[in-house]
């Protein structure tokens, strides 16, 4: 798998759809790029050969141009094979096929958006969700679920097996958020009110993806203060006093302590590694938490995937 | 050379017609869309809803019939006013346009009645399994508060808008008549434990009541806004008679221009909120 | 033009007659119904609002380029308060209402009322040779409506809670939960509202009734057809807009539930136990509304700025503009195509294949005219003899920074790769190439054209060079990594952008960004000395120093009361510059085909436009 890079163009994809997206951006933007050198460098041309100066007069007579003519159909006709071609039949593939089709392998997955977490329900080995009804809210049972105990719930972690379609009903049950994951190029609202169905695929586990990440060299400051994801060190680092701070290969959460101790240490920028490499954004402004409203994506082998759920069904 | 607006009274020669009425029929266009949107959202509200309750079994059809009624004159006495300028009687133009004035300020109070109306008829939920639920019969009752009493024993005269302005105290309750009947049950006495939530019918009462408060209120404030328009034309406005009668009629009847448009909404309002 | 006075009554001040007696500095300046002195406020109070907008933005581009880090300067700090920004960190709830207002202010207060309040107003009378507007009166009342309203906005810094902070669009169920600074909002938006159908009442007014004779709606410069297309625009969306907040203040303030669906729940408590709220409402509802109006808004921030730089490119290059009527068509189609593509805004809510198709059918068809009013511009340079005076440059560079904008909307309207970048900063590096590097581009333009109009005085060539040159290259350095960091799948609407690992990818860009933002503010030094060095010592020159064909240029510089010295004719179409076979090289729409004044020989007269 290519490294994963960002801010050149498109970050690594990692869906089954994915690739038809970037093919379309990638097309309408050499349209637009053919575009706009044409009228580029048929201004400047103008501009030069036109320009004011001694001797020269402008004409009153306008040649026909036949060619923006031609031009213009052209540009209507290419935005008409996008449309035609590419947009509409692929976004209803990728919007509603699956959810109405019954495939037998799918996952189905509820996401609930709240202020300013992310929660993923799962239906238990009878694959049915249980009821829920707002009345019940607690911290034990943060879905109000009538028997908490029969179906997985994890918050601000999104774990799916790889290779199988994924049906995710997104809904938020107060303002709206848009669930977005970047790297799978999936992207949808979610509004109170409404229940709506999305699918895809992935097709790299959690783990390829890592191995196929440089590590990036984090600046330290306080903005790492109260972030809750884990990294993995890529590098040692020893305190002021000589004691370990991280060796390499650990698990850390950044806190208070640590950024402390990192920049008494006089450490500036540090090599890690995020743990779950894959994220998923809120997309829609949602209030004041809107951009630390993040959750890790963890696209998991068949066996990662059932010991995951086995392990949230004990809790 | 002269700076007056040119074409402020005589009718322009291609498009007929002088600045003002081409102004006022721009601003009626914006009227449209503004009412527009607003009947466009109540359709996609109540297309959206569960269930819709028809205008006809909470509204008040009768008193709204006579304001359609009132409305309706007065969009002839106005356009009376209007024609009597045109034949040169200043007289019979201040009767017609005080007679319109009359009439939509006698719209004004059945409207205030209606509000009114609406403002005391409560809606109680029920504490499910409560002793009260029981004998009520139902979770939900509608009907008036006959009195109330506050915890401390003091009586409640202010008007009620939520169980909290009870303190702890009750209320004696008298629901309205069954379907087909017209008798009010005996009162019954109800705790402010009882009850889940007390709620008059105001706008925060469901959509329905949202949609009938907005729209109706959004009138009448174009009601009042036409009361004081003709009130102005016929006090110190009308002074312009003297000085320029062809401008001065110009406004009236533009004025009756919004006024048939003020109408004409109400003509809209009246089916979709009180008969559908 | 014989039309007795209204209110002819001895002492009434409306009376609007050139050269009264009751003049004092109140009514003159102040309350003044003088479409020229209405239209310099507009101008003056809407830079300002933009200048402010501005600032907002920098402020925001700190916390953006060093997250989370305190403010450089400690007095700013202090300034802020410690509500604000804690120990001279922004706070993030306060950087929502910085960016909320950013929008709100540019878009509303800035944009619109110098592109319409100033520019429509001071040049659209003089174009139409008209003595002032339809309704003096009523534009008095727009401007100072515009006013309260923005008064009221700047005031919702102040409240209990700050400013709006749900963004410009005020999505509900967010709106309707924040803070009271929402409430300023929405009666600050109704006045807004109430100010632009005031405006655009009159303008169409004036255009439709007050024309020159002779001047047929086919001899209109394309200055004036924008304005048109403009005020219908105006005129017929912005209602559904106050519908929405008349909604919206419902919901705020009487507790109905419009916008909010049943079921809520908000801090893991249901909001009907909280509120007592009834349910039953739509939280899409509200972006139907507001992107009804804000699509063609869209075209309101474009169109004066396209009929700006028509009118400057046919001046420069001292020839006709290529493809008149064809200019006005795609225009009018335009503005009529606006009003049903707004819900390309709402890809990603849900909505079926039947209305996804159907909007980006239209999008696609939009972006049509958009092409033809372009290509038609460059096509006019082909053949010019073309002038590179200050406000020729601004013009120019107006033409590819809206062809980058309109280009990059083609991605956003296909609702496939609309997938990707909906909500990113790709979406915000395509709206500012239109109304940042294009319309505030354009504006300038404006300014450097019409200010020997307005003051009888050119501003500096010099200043002009060095503020037209750090614009350009630093709008683009500000607006073009926006396009590669919404490409990486960066949000908008970020507080700390490297909370993501991709944000942090283009955190350098982040920083080249913020930077090019501040040395913006810088560049716009020359600009501000030159604007007011000039109005008492710039060089005087004469009523007409672009040797330009349209009938402001026949009035004095500054036009009187009441504009015209003699009443204008017209005899032909708006740009008839090197017309052959006469002396100068340009044919102004009043001279008499059979004067010599001019340039115009005795010969028959000029066909008209084409
Ligand atoms: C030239 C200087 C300008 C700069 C540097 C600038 C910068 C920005 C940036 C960085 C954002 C994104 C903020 C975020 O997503 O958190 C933004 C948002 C926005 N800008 Fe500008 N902008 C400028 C001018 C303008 C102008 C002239 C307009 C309108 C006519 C405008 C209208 C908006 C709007 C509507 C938003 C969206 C606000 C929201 O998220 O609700 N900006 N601007
Ligand atoms: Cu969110
Ligand atoms: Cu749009």
């Amino acid at each position: 798998m290519d490294p994963v890079k960002f801010g050149y163009w498109f970050p690594a994809d990692v869906s089954t759809h994915g690739p038809s997206v970037d093919l379309l951006i990638d097309y309408v933007h050499y349209l637009a790029v053919a575009l706009f050198v044409g009228w580029g460098i048929f201004m400047l041309y103008c501009l030069i050969r036109f320009r004011q100066r001694p001797g020269h007069k402008a004409q009153y007579e306008l040649p026909h141009f036949k060619g923006s003519k031609y031009a213009e159909v052209a540009v209507a006709l290419i935005e008409l094979v996008l449309l035609l071609g590419f947009s509409i039949p692929v976004w209803a593939s990728i919007r509603y096929e699956l959810p109405r089709t019954d495939a037998p392998d799918k996952v189905v997955v509820r996401c609930i958006a709240e202020q300013f977490a992310w929660y993923f329900w799962y239906p238990g080995p009878d694959g049915e969700f249980e009821p829920a009804s707002a009345d019940r809210i607690k911290p034990s049972n943060p879905l109000g679920l009538r028997d908490p105990s029969r179906d997985a719930v994890s918050k601000d972690e999104f774990h799916f097996p790889v290779n199988r379609p994924i049906v995710v009903y997104v809904t938020s049950r107060d303002v709206i958020h848009g669930f977005n994951i970047p790297l799978m190029r999936v992207k949808h609202d979610a509004v109170p009110g409404l229940n709506i169905p999305i699918w895809f695929q992935a097709t790299k586990t959690n783990d390829e993806i890592f191995a196929a990440m440089s590590p990036e060299r984090l600046r330290i400051g306080p903005a790492l203060v109260g972030r809750k994801e884990p990294y993995i060190a890529m590098e040692a680092v020893k305190a002021a006093d000589g004691s370990d701070l991280l060796k390499s290969g650990d698990t850390f959460v950044f806190g208070e302590a640590l950024v402390k101790g990192l920049t008494g240490a006089g450490v500036q920028e540090l090599s890690v590694k995020l743990k779950f490499p894959v994220e998923l954004a809120c997309a829609q402004l949602c209030g004041n938490g809107h951009s630390g409203m993040r959750a890790a994506v963890s696209i998991d082998t068949e066996e990662q995937f059932a010991a995951f759920i086995a392990g949230k069904m004990a809790k | 050379m002269s700076t007056a607006i040119p074409w402020s009274v005589k009718p322009h020669p291609v498009t007929g017609i002088p600045n003002a009425k081409l102004g006022i029929w721009l601003f009626l266009a914006s009227e449209v869309m503004l009412f527009g949107a607003l009947f466009s959202s109540y359709i996609l509200i109540r297309t959206g809803s569960e269930q819709w309750p028809m205008g006809r079994t909470i509204l008040n059809i009768p008193l709204a019939t006579l304001n359609t009624v009132i409305l309706i004159t007065s969009s002839v006495t106005m356009v009376m006013a209007w024609a009597s300028l045109k034949m040169n009687q200043f007289g019979k133009f201040k009767l017609f346009q005080t007679l319109t004035i009359l009439l939509a300020l006698g719209f004004m109070v059945v409207k205030a009645f209606e509000y009114g109306g609406k403002l005391h008829h409560y809606e109680v939920t029920l504490v499910e399994g409560s002793e009260a639920a029981d004998k009520a019969g139902a979770l939900k009752i509608t009907g008036h508060i006959d009195h109330a009493t506050a915890g401390n024993g003091g009586a409640i005269t202010s008007w009620i808008r939520s169980r909290d302005d009870l303190h702890d105290g009750k209320i004696s309750f008298v629901a309205d008549p069954p379907a087909g009947s017209h008798e009010h049950p005996a009162a019954i006495e109800l705790a402010a434990e009882d009850m889940e939530r007390l709620t008059f019918f105001g706008p925060h009462r469901d959509t329905f009541f949202a949609v009938y408060f907005t729209l109706t209120g959004l009138h009448g404030i174009h009601v009042l806004g036409g009361i004081v328009v003709l009130l102005y034309f016929l006090l110190p406005g009308s002074r312009m008679w003297r000085t320029d009668p062809e401008r001065f009629t110009g406004r009236i009847e533009c004025t009756g221009l919004y006024w048939h448009f003020v109408d004409l909404v109400w003509i809209f309002l009246f089916p979709t909120l009180y008969l559908l | 033009m014989t039309d007795t006075h209204p209110n002819g009554s001895p002492g009434a001040r409306e009376a609007h007659g050139g050269g009264h007696g009751e003049t004092s500095f109140l009514w003159k300046y102040v309350f003044s119904q003088d479409h020229k002195v209405i239209g310099i406020q507009y101008g003056i109070t809407g830079l300002c609002f933009l200048f402010f907008g501005f600032t907002l933005m920098m402020l925001m581009r700190w916390q953006l380029a060093y997250p989370n880090q305190p403010l450089p300067w400690p007095w700013l700090a202090e300034l802020l308060g410690n509500i604000r920004a804690p120990g001279g960190v922004l706070e993030a709830g306060f950087y929502n209402q910085l960016g909320a207002m950013h929008g709100t202010i540019m878009v509303f207060l800035g944009v619109v009322p110098i592109a319409v309040g100033a520019f429509g107003n001071y040049v659209v009378p003089l174009q139409i040779g008209a003595p002032d507007m339809a309704f003096p009166k009523l534009n008095m009342a727009s401007y100072w409506v515009y006013f309260c309203g923005g008064v009221i906005m700047l005031a919702s810094f102040f409240v209990p809670g700050g400013a709006a902070s749900s963004g410009w669009t005020s999505y509900p169920p967010l709106s309707n939960i924040a803070t009271q600074g929402q409430t300023w909002w929405l009666v600050g938006m109704v006045f807004l509202i109430t100010s632009s159908l005031l405006g655009s009442v009159n303008f169409i007014v004036t255009i439709v009734q007050m024309r020159a004779p002779g001047l047929s709606m086919f001899r209109l410069p394309f200055f004036v057809w924008a304005q048109l297309v403009t005020a219908f625009l105006l005129l017929l969306a912005f209602p559904p807009l106050e519908a929405a907040g008349v909604l919206q203040l419902m919901d705020r303030v009487f507790g109905t539930s419009f916008f909010l669906p049943s079921g809520l729940v908000v801090n893991a408590i249901p909001y009907a136990q909280t509120t007592g709220y009834s349910g039953g409402g739509s939280a899409l509802l509200w972006q139907h509304l507001f992107w009804f109006l804000a699509h063609p808004e869209v075209y309101v921030l474009i169109l004066p700025a396209m009929g700006i730089v028509a009118e400057i490119v046919a001046n420069n290059t001292r020839k006709p503009l290529w493809g008149y009527r064809l200019l006005v068509y795609a225009a009018i189609f335009l503005g009529f195509m606006s009003f049903i593509v707004w819900a390309h805004h709402m890809f990603m809510t849900g909505m079926g294949t039947v209305m996804s198709t159907f909007f980006q059918t239209t999008t696609m068809i939009i972006s049509i005219p958009s092409v033809i009013i372009l290509t038609c511009m460059i096509l006019s340079l082909w053949g010019g003899s073309i002038r590179f005076s200050i406000p020729m440059l601004f013009a120019l560079a107006f033409l590819p920074m809206f062809a980058i904008g309109g280009l990059t909307g083609l991605p956003l309207g296909l609702t496939l790769s609309d997938l990707h970048l909906h909500d990113t900063y790709y979406v915000i590096g395509h709206f500012h190439y239109v109304v940042a590097p294009g319309t505030i581009m354009a504006l300038f333009a404006g300014i450097y054209y019409w200010y020997p109009k307005v003051t009888g005085r050119k501003m500096s060539g010099l200043l002009g060079h060095l503020h037209f040159w750090p614009t350009l290259i630093l709008m683009n350095s500000i607006f073009m990594p926006m396009f590669f960091m919404g490409m990486a799948g960066l949000n908008r609407r970020m507080y700390d952008q490297t909370v993501y690992v991709h944000g942090r990818g283009v955190q350098p860009l982040s920083l080249m960004v913020s930077w090019s933002a501040w040395m913006l503010a810088v560049a716009q030094i020359p600009f501000i000395i030159n604007f007011f060095k000039s109005w008492k010592a710039g060089e005087k020159v004469n009523d007409n120093p672009w040797e330009a064909t349209t009938l402001e240029w026949a009035a004095p510089s500054p036009p009187p009361h009441g504009n015209f010295t003699t009443l204008p004719e017209v005899h032909r179409g708006p740009y008839e510059y090197s017309v052959p076979g006469q002396s100068g090289d340009f044919c102004p729409q009043h001279a008499r085909p059979d004067s010599a004044s001019e340039g115009t020989p005795s010969a028959p007269p000029v066909p008209a436009a084409h």
